[in-house]
């Protein structure tokens, strides 16, 4: 288990990133925009929430924990 | 320090990387690099060239090792003196933080301030408005004698592109001008001081009229980017000149290299007669047939990157300060992560249109969700128009010979009936 809560800002463009490097953690919306679609909940989502927040070009992935 | 680096060195291959013939066909000097030395210096280039999927995406992934600063100012140091001597105002120009050569937190803070146009919403909107302008650029070419390149791939991204910045008609034509003065001056290899007089003095124009424009959007907004700048500025978001370098940035990037694409994806679906029939029947292939051109002939074969620091890269120790080039159109044909790579496939299978054609990371192209939308209306209008096109009898492609730009320089077509 791990205590990280990952939320995506509304500064996200859609350029989906986060959804190659952890597609099981992220997705994109109707409208084209990236949405959390489960918990961090393991060490590896918690890594990749990490890789994802890195790479994300509008730096819109906030990790708090 | 040069010299205490691992280098491959292998048989012919800076002749072959600096033979004209290079540009006929790039690929089988590419297949050399990434199986003998996947990262390898280059004595003449000057650069490490990382033609390998694995590691072109290390590359580009990790901002804090391999920096997008610097990459200007170190090509106009290393110019001959006398072009040198022409170029401070390319110098002070790059010099400012833009897009593409800027680090976090500069880079973040500048992509946020522009990114509002290029949501995937946003550029939804522009279909109408991209389907008009091709319709009409078709519509009042020469049927006979159509040249997708000229009449269609070179004028549809300065409009699209003109539209969403703000460019007034009138000015559209010295848009072409620029971007082939920014694309000599970085990427021809026998630049002379008349290509940094040039550039120079483009620049000093676009500085001119984008201050003006923006000046406009002050006292009456509109929806586009130049009223966004104008915005960032008054709220301290941006500086001024970033706003410029950044709005001058979008408006080079957003043509030279769909153009490129535009016609590889014609050229490469009328070349095999069995692909363009099955898009003939059913438009519905196209947007991937597109995602297939970008991996197969990508337009921008490379980005550049600094090492930071001393680095371990594959095989490689690249020394802290020297160029590292992530080859896309390598690592795109990089048979351990593309089956049968070297096969134009239009129903090619993409994970999540994985490949590096618009790179990888935070400076994934801001422009990429507006080039495939374009790129993919333009085929569906040369199909619309001529029903069957098909290449002219003996075409030959003439690719143009510069490392930052994979085109064609014509591509005629005609209805095959």
């Amino acid at each position: 288990m791990t205590d990280l809560e990952v939320t995506v800002t509304e500064d996200c463009a859609g350029t989906g990133q986060c959804v190659l490097v952890a597609p099981t953690l992220f997705g994109l919306d109707e409208e084209g925009l990236s949405t959390v679609i489960a918990p961090v909940d393991t060490v590896e989502r918690a890594e990749a929430a990490r890789r994802a927040a890195d790479l994300c070009p509008m730096g819109a992935i906030r990790i708090v924990g | 320090m040069p010299g205490t680096a691992v280098r491959t060195s292998i048989p012919d291959i800076e002749r072959r990387l600096t033979d004209p013939s290079f540009w006929a066909d790039p690929y089988p000097t590419y297949d050399v690099l990434r199986r003998e030395a996947p990262v390898y210096w280059s004595e003449t280039q000057g650069r490490w060239l990382v033609t390998a999927f694995d590691l072109a995406e290390q590359v580009l992934t990790r901002p804090a090792d391999f920096s997008s600063v610097g990459f200007e100012s170190r090509h106009i140091a290393r110019l001959p003196q006398e072009v040198g001597a022409q170029a401070g105002r390319v110098a002070e120009h790059f010099a400012t933080p833009q897009l593409v050569s800027s680090d976090p937190p500069d880079h973040t803070r500048i992509r946020r301030a522009f990114g509002s146009h290029f949501l995937p919403r946003k550029v939804a909107s522009l279909g109408d408005l991209i389907r008009a302008t091709a319709a009409r650029l078709v519509n009042t070419a020469d049927r006979e004698q159509f040249d997708v390149v000229a009449d269609l791939a070179e004028p549809l991204p300065v409009h699209v592109i003109s539209d969403v910045v703000g460019i007034p008609h009138e000015f559209r034509n010295r848009i072409p001008p620029v971007t082939l003065d920014q694309r000599e001056f970085f990427g021809s290899p026998d630049i002379v001081p008349d290509h940094a007089v040039r550039f120079t003095d483009s620049l000093e124009e676009w500085h001119g009229l984008l201050t003006g424009w923006m000046d406009e959007r002050r006292v009456d907004p509109q929806d586009d980017v130049l009223t966004r700048a104008a915005q960032m500025v008054d709220e301290d978001r941006v500086t001024h000149d970033e706003a410029i370098a950044t709005l001058l940035h979008l408006v080079i990037a957003g043509n030279g290299t769909t153009t490129a694409l535009i016609g590889n994806a014609l050229y490469h679906i009328l070349r095999d007669p069995e692909q363009a029939k099955r898009i003939a029947e059913d438009r519905e292939l196209i947007p991937n047939a597109i995602e297939e051109t970008l991996r197969y002939e990508t337009p921008l074969p490379s980005d550049r990157r600094i090492a930071t620091r001393e680095l371990s890269l594959g095989d490689a120790a690249i020394p802290e300060g020297d160029l590292v080039m992530a080859v896309l159109a390598a690592a795109n044909r990089d048979p351990a992560h593309f089956p049968d790579p070297e096969r134009f496939d239009i129903t090619r299978r993409f994970q999540d249109r994985h490949h590096f054609a618009f790179g990888r990371g935070i400076h994934l192209c801001l422009g990429a969700p507006v080039a495939r939308l374009e790129a993919a209306i333009a085929v569906e209008a040369v199909f619309d128009h001529f029903g069957d096109p098909g290449l002219v009898a003996g075409f030959e492609p003439d690719w143009h010979a510069i490392t930052t730009h994979r085109g064609l320089r014509t591509l005629p077509v005609r209805a095959s009936r």
